[in-house]
């Protein structure tokens, strides 16, 4: 029968078969495992860690104020130029964000990365970037122009997007 | 292999283009997810269709189809578990792969109607129904739409691994009938039995009717 002659080869796959999945289960195990044991490690969280938190939640929840109303057909401009007030605000405060001792290195469970202390110029323009971005924000709300506004929160979105590839983790 | 008995029909042609496409999409909205945020967006969509037509389809479509030709109760499963190298060969899901389905296409409604209400962490990008809830609100939708694609993706590993089960133990291939709607094996039992053409036609209608409304709110 042709079906006992191939039986070998069935026998080869289905051994290959549970080596590829013994080979993924334990792989996934060990990521789990290690991101288990980085959050161990961490100490006590400086207060500076739930201001930063806080500060950009509320960064993002203005901002998806400005995006909601732009999806309109008729934006409310005073709404858009309320956010972009309270982002101009919390955008000048990020520099009070990130005290020494506050970052990965130091022990602290936190998604900012190392490269905030270590890089300190770079941090300061991107956060300079922002606070440019957000003034005109303000203006293009001051002056009712969804056109620009629709065009500038892409620059806005650039520059949030930016920070965190270089600066937080995930 | 085994003698060769003639070809009996098993999935009509939208089941299988219900399928198939639905392979490729979720492959896409895994690879596009935080990075292509246009593209996630609609595969998300046509994913919403596909999953539309199912439930239509599972009521209305080809005999294999239907929800109430396959889902069985408890005991049907556990019999058919009991006997699984003995078990008659019937065309169609069996007691076990029907909960299979509804699991994956349950995930699947959870999956997408999360992603409706989903909001990036910096507030730019959004679900087409997020504009009704909270940034907060929707970071907690988006850590669950990532969490239950874990979910999804235990259970699209358990569905493969089935299938290689059945090829390597059963000798059963499960996957050709799926590509061509016919399968040859021998001592099949039943027979699809087709829906009319109208009938896939107002499944069509429906499920694009669906995604535009959807992708109108957003």
């Amino acid at each position: 029968m042709p079906l006992t002659l191939s039986s070998d080869i069935w026998s080869h796959a289905r051994r290959g078969l549970m080596g590829a999945a013994l080979v993924l289960l334990v792989a996934g195990c060990g990521q789990q495992a290690s991101e288990e044991a980085a959050t161990e490690a961490a100490v006590p969280a400086p207060p500076a860690v739930a201001e930063r938190q806080e500060g950009f939640k509320a960064m993002g929840a203005a901002f998806k104020v400005v995006n909601d109303q732009l999806k309109s057909d008729a934006p409310d401009m005073a709404a858009i130029a309320e956010a972009a007030d309270r982002m101009n605000g919390l955008a000048g405060e990020i520099p009070t964000w990130f005290p020494a001792g506050s970052g990965p290195d130091d022990g602290v469970k936190t998604d900012a990365l190392a490269t905030v202390w270590s890089d300190p110029e770079g941090f300061a323009a991107a956060q300079v970037t922002l606070v440019t971005a957000t003034v005109t924000l303000q203006q293009l709300a001051a002056a009712g122009d969804a056109a620009g506004l629709r065009e500038h929160v892409k620059m806005v979105g650039a520059s949030c997007g930016g920070c965190h590839d270089k600066y937080k983790a995930e | 292999m085994t003698p060769k008995t003639t070809p009996v029909r098993v999935w009509d042609l939208p089941t299988r283009l219900f399928h198939w496409p639905l392979v490729v999409l979720v492959v896409v909205a895994w690879l596009t997810a935080g990075e292509q945020m246009n593209i996630h967006r609609y595969s998300g969509y046509a994913i919403i269709g596909l999953l539309v037509f199912r439930l239509y389809w599972g009521v209305f479509g080809g005999s294999t189809a239907r929800f109430s030709s396959f889902v069985r109760g408890p005991g049907a499963v556990l019999a058919y578990v009991r006997n699984w190298r003995t078990a008659p060969l019937v065309a169609g899901h069996n007691p076990l792969g029907a909960l299979s389905v509804l699991l994956l296409i349950g995930l699947l409604i959870v999956q997408v109607g999360l992603g409706l209400f989903a909001i990036d962490v910096n507030g730019i990008e959004s679900g087409p129904l997020a504009q009704h809830i909270t940034y907060e609100a929707g970071r907690w939708v988006s850590e669950v739409h990532e969490l239950n694609f874990r979910f999804l993706q235990a259970a699209i590993a358990l569905h493969l691994l089935a299938i290689a089960v059945y090829l390597l133990g059963k000798r059963r291939n499960l996957i050709t009938p799926m590509i061509t709607g016919q399968d040859a094996v021998a001592g099949l039992q039943g027979e699809l039995q087709p829906a009319p053409l109208w009938r896939l036609a107002v499944g069509v209608v429906l499920s694009a009717l669906v995604v535009a409304l959807i992708a109108q709110a957003g």
